[in-house]
């Protein structure tokens, strides 16, 4: 025990210049990651509000009382709308993640060959990855507008598919009219990082393929996919945390109309932005927020160890 | 029919660049969408009318010329000369011109327009003589509902019909000059300012601007540049034509109005100073990390890496009521003013981006190989020389794609910049959104605004695409 002490010493003694160089980055995280973090969590346990918001982690203690309202209690205000919010951020994060990266491949399969401007092909492609998403908000708030909207003039007045003019941006059609924005503005990045993968697989695994006779198709799911297994863990990774916590497209769409509790444009970032910033429940938002961050991290380790028992496997 | 290994190929390959660039087309059409409607206006935009409007061609004024010929001034600017006995068209110039009106002379035409102020033209070849520009300031030209225009001796008597500039300039015609600017001087040069003298008359599709007495004849001029000859003896039309199509309607005024509507001038120094400070200090900070982590095994570095994975996990409102209340109560107890300043945002910032940086930073510098430093550091340079000379410059690509990809999201960020900025440090985002609050329907200006705030991260992506290309794919093919 004694020996293993001072060896961690000596080994600390040894790296100081690495200290060195990763404290001015562990100071930043410790004052504005860890403290806030560890503030936002004793804060889902305070009965915080517009009134206690001046005393902030001196407001009354109420214990569990904020988990209660949010995932029990059916007669709290804070619970309109939460149902539905979970279940449209499930739809969305999982229809997003998988359609961004359903497109990354296929445009990746048809730009990894040799062909006359490819760079500038590639170039053009990542434009939606550059529009800002608050623009991509308001631009698609345009595109679908009922009566001007591109979709609907294309829709109805040029293609004839439509005998009228559908509302994108009321009831149920609302789900589609923020997931399509969302994988427009996001699915050049995965075909980029898909290409780039593409581009590591050796030729002579196809041509190997080619002489025992696999079908194309067959050929995908045995080398394609599995050669590029480490580029879409990461990108479904961080696909399904980002999109879990997307809320510039939604807010910007529209507007504060994503906050109208239970319709199919809220998702969780916004359903705990109006408890917190519109009720004025910063209690409860915190909770909801904590519950959300559980919920991320149970489905991000569930999907690392997915992971290593299929590497695992495979070795 | 059999067809070759290559053929094959040949033709499976055309077919597939062909889908491939009919989805480019489909992916690059909303941003398309964007800058055509930015030109558009509002309530083409709303009502779905996709094509580019076109100016009016109501003909305003008929006057016979060299016994033989017709001259027709249209609103849209242009002049065209007729035929008096068949209507065929002889001559034409556009002027493309907004709200026009016309004052005549022997030897000239005066045109007054909204766009393009006091125009003299050679009445006989239609060429430019002359042109005054008149300083309206920032009004939207397109707006202007009419000028008046008279012609006294020497002196020309221009007004616009606009709220702000109630007044009369008076213009010495020979040399094109402002002689005077009589305020609110209208009604007695213009008795007939602001009524538009039309009559219906039977036949004529639409309403009759102007007429013209010729003998028997009768020359009308109506809506829609449609010109008629009318033969008052047997009762019944002669002849008709129409002065060909107005100009489109291109409304570039757009953005000069959502510029001074939102202040985006401000908007746009204070997102380039907080992205670019953001971008720098992330950057250095996360170099350093970066490197301490990829290079040395040192004891809390797995707990570091970890940390640095998990604070991607945590949802960014969960800091925002913390940090907000740290910067209220750090400016109460020191009474250094923090929240709504450059350096506050920015600290938020840098913190905020570093972890994902120090993450693929860490990709990159685990690339160098390891003998290049161990080489240096056996020939007796010390640590920071061997990261200074050795493994900074070989991380260069890595370093600038990271800063390029520090500044997009910066430049993306909106629910931080809402919260911890004041009026003065508002980034463009939050200008934006307090924009689209205040005007609901004003699509042509979110649009403008939209395009404007693209346009920077979209110039800066194409100066530097092949760095962000390579940094991206880099980190991704290592995992």
């Amino acid at each position: 025990m004694k020996k293993n002490g001072k060896s961690l010493w000596s080994r600390i003694k040894k790296y100081r210049f690495a200290y060195y160089f990763i404290l001015p980055t562990a100071l930043a995280m410790l004052f504005l990651h860890l403290s806030p973090i560890v503030q936002g969590i004793y804060m889902s346990f305070l009965r915080l509000n517009q009134f206690t918001l001046q005393q902030y982690l001196l407001a009354p203690f109420c214990g569990f009382d904020n988990y209660y309202k949010v995932l029990i209690n059916p007669d709290s205000p804070i619970r309109i709308g939460l149902f539905e919010a979970v279940r449209n951020t499930t739809i969305y994060t999982v229809i997003v993640t998988l359609g961004t990266l359903a497109i990354g491949i296929i445009v990746a399969l048809m730009m990894n060959r040799k062909f006359f401007g490819r760079p500038l092909v590639r170039t053009l492609f990542l434009f939606p990855w550059i529009v800002p998403t608050y623009v991509t908000g308001l631009l698609w708030g345009i595109i679908w507008l009922k009566q001007g909207g591109l979709v609907n003039v294309m829709l109805v007045d040029w293609l004839h598919i439509l005998p009228f003019k559908p509302s994108w941006l009321s009831g149920p059609n609302t789900i589609w009219a923020i997931i399509i924005p969302t994988i427009w503005r996001f699915w050049p990045l995965s075909m980029l990082m898909l290409l780039a993968g593409l581009q590591t697989i050796p030729d002579e695994l196809y041509e190997a393929a080619d002489i025992d006779g696999a079908s194309p198709w067959r050929k995908f799911w045995m080398i394609t996919w599995p050669m590029l297994k480490p580029v879409w863990f990461i990108l479904i990774l961080f696909g399904l945390i980002y999109n879990t916590y997307s809320f510039n497209i939604v807010i910007m769409m529209f507007g504060f109309g994503a906050g109208y509790p239970g319709e199919w444009g809220d998702l969780m970032m916004t359903n705990i932005f109006r408890n917190s910033f519109q009720l004025w429940n910063f209690g409860t938002g915190a909770a909801t927020s904590v519950l959300l961050l559980i919920v991320m991290i149970v489905v991000v380790n569930v999907w690392f160890t997915y992971f290593k028992k299929s590497e695992e496997l495979r070795n | 029919m059999r067809l070759s290994y290559y053929a094959k190929k040949r033709i499976t390959d055309v077919i597939i660049s062909i889908f491939m660039l009919a989805f480019l087309a489909l992916t690059l059409l909303p941003i398309g969408w964007m800058v055509y409607s930015s030109l558009k206006d509002s309530t083409d935009i709303a009502i779905g009318k996709v094509g580019l409007r076109r100016a009016r061609t109501n003909i305003l004024m008929l006057t016979p010329e060299n016994d033989d010929q017709l001259l027709a001034l249209s609103e849209d600017g242009s002049l065209n000369y007729y035929q008096a006995a068949d209507l065929v068209e002889r001559k034409h110039k556009s002027y493309k011109t907004a709200a026009t009106s016309y004052a005549l002379d022997p030897k000239y035409i005066w045109i007054m327009s909204a766009n393009k102020g006091l125009i003299k033209v050679n009445r006989d070849n239609f060429k430019k003589a002359g042109q005054l520009k008149f300083k309206t300031g920032t009004i939207d030209t397109n707006k202007v509902p009419a000028t008046y225009i008279k012609k006294i001796g020497n002196y020309l008597y221009v007004s616009m019909d606009y709220k702000r500039f109630a007044g009369v300039w008076k213009v010495d015609g020979r040399d094109m000059r402002v002689v005077d600017f009589l305020k609110n001087a209208k009604p007695q040069y213009f008795p007939h300012a602001g009524t538009i003298f039309v009559k219906d008359f039977p036949g004529v599709d639409g309403e009759v601007f102007c007429e013209l007495r010729e003998g028997p004849y009768l020359f009308l001029g109506a809506t829609g540049g449609r010109l008629y000859k009318y033969d008052t003896v047997r009762d019944e039309f002669v002849a008709q034509v129409r002065v060909p199509k107005g100009h489109l309607l291109i409304r570039f005024h757009n953005y000069i109005d959502m510029w001074k509507n939102v202040n985006f001038g401000l908007f746009l120094r204070n997102s380039l100073i907080i992205c670019g400070f953001t971008m720098v200090f992330a950057m250095i900070l996360a170099t350093f990390a970066a490197y301490a982590l990829s290079r040395f095994r040192f004891p809390g570095s797995d707990l570091f890496s970890n940390a640095i994975l998990a604070t991607q996990m945590i949802p960014m409102i969960m800091y925002l009521i913390p940090i907000y209340i740290m910067f209220v109560k750090f400016t109460l107890l020191t009474s250094i003013p923090v929240k709504g300043t450059f350096y506050g945002i920015i600290l938020i910032y840098s913190a905020w981006f570093l972890p994902f940086s120090i993450w693929i930073l860490r990709g990159f510098f685990a690339a160098i190989p390891r003998e290049l430093e161990e080489a240096a550091l056996i020939d007796g340079c010390s640590r920071l020389r061997v990261f200074w000379h050795v493994a900074l410059p070989l991380a260069m690509p890595g370093i600038i794609a990271t800063g390029i990809y520090i500044f997009l999201n910066a430049w993306d960020e909106l629910m931080f910049a809402w919260v911890l900025t004041n009026a003065d440090t508002q980034t463009i985002p939050v200008g934006i959104r307090l924009f689209v609050g205040n005007y609901q329907n004003r699509f042509d200006l979110m649009m403008a605004a939209a395009v404007v705030a693209t346009v920077p991260v979209v110039v800066l992506f194409f100066l530097l695409q092949r760095h962000i290309v390579r940094g991206l794919t880099a980190g991704a093919v290592k995992g």
